[in-house]
């Protein structure tokens, strides 16, 4: 596993943690009425684990498995989907404290860091994809 | 692939079936009127298909899939594999029964089920990446 996944593969693993603690104490909560779970707490849950643990997991497992750009056997795109891993966590970062705040501009900084993220993510393995079908 | 994946990826497909079943149920006005059950059951119908579905799926797939962890055991110990199913889908169905139960009853027995499906489903999650992570590694 190249050491980019190792990075991805590992936050989202962190992020996955994080998210079913937050999931286990709403539903402790709801029983317990220890605190009304508020919209801002589903939606950091939604968040950590929709975007840090399944998105992020399947770009770094995307990257590591695909087949390879060309015959030397390189990935390509390495510095290209090191900033899709720093943008998607910043954007997953200011999105959680935008939630918790109710802050609306910086959600949507949040969200468009996510999604520019995600661009760059792609635009680095369609070439990837590109030789697969050329292969056949 | 190790046995515990292959469970994994069986309850994987039958919670998908489950959960895209319920999902047509709470569509249908008619049937959420007559079973007050089903409108109840909105917020773990949608964990069958994120938790039963998605998540069981990936660890299914990363225990069998991710780098060895050793040569005597490649996929790592056999044990907490089977932990981890069980947990997860002994939470996740606990829930699926005691969610829409506790909001139409208020019983205490629902009560306390609910506490151990939180409990269950956090554990196959913090058991998981225990037994994951010195797998993700360089190669």
């Amino acid at each position: 596993m190249p050491r980019l996944s190792c990075w991805l593969v590992r936050c989202a693993l962190l992020y996955l943690v994080a998210g079913f603690s937050l999931g286990a104490w709403m539903l402790m909560a709801k029983v317990l009425s220890l605190a009304a779970v508020a919209g801002a707490w589903r939606a950091l849950h939604a968040e950590v684990l929709m975007v840090g643990w399944l998105i992020q997991l399947a770009m770094g497992v995307s990257y590591w498995i695909l087949p390879r750009l060309n015959e030397q056997n390189q990935r390509g795109y390495e510095s290209r989907v090191w900033a899709a891993f720093g943008t998607l966590n910043t954007g997953i970062g200011l999105s959680c404290v935008a939630l918790w705040t109710d802050w609306g501009a910086l959600l949507l900084t949040g969200r468009v860091l996510e999604a520019s993220s995600v661009l760059l993510y792609a635009s680095a393995m369609l070439p990837r994809l590109r030789r697969l079908s050329r292969l056949g | 692939m190790p046995r515990w994946s292959r469970w994994m990826v069986r309850c994987a497909l039958l919670y998908l079936l489950l959960g895209l079943g319920l999902s047509v149920a709470t569509s249908v006005p008619s049937w959420v009127r007559a079973f007050a059950w089903l409108a109840a059951a909105t917020p773990a119908l949608f964990h069958l298909l994120v938790v039963g579905w998605a998540t069981q799926l990936i660890f299914g797939v990363a225990y069998w899939l991710f780098p060895r962890a050793s040569r005597p055991m490649p996929s790592g110990s056999e044990r907490w594999a089977g932990v981890v199913f069980v947990s997860l889908n002994l939470g996740l169905s606990v829930r699926l029964l005691a969610e829409p139960m506790q909001a139409l009853s208020a019983g205490a027995v629902w009560s306390w089920a609910l506490l151990l499906s939180a409990l269950l489903q956090w554990l196959s999650g913090v058991i998981f990446v225990a037994t994951i992570w010195r797998r993700v590694k360089e190669k």
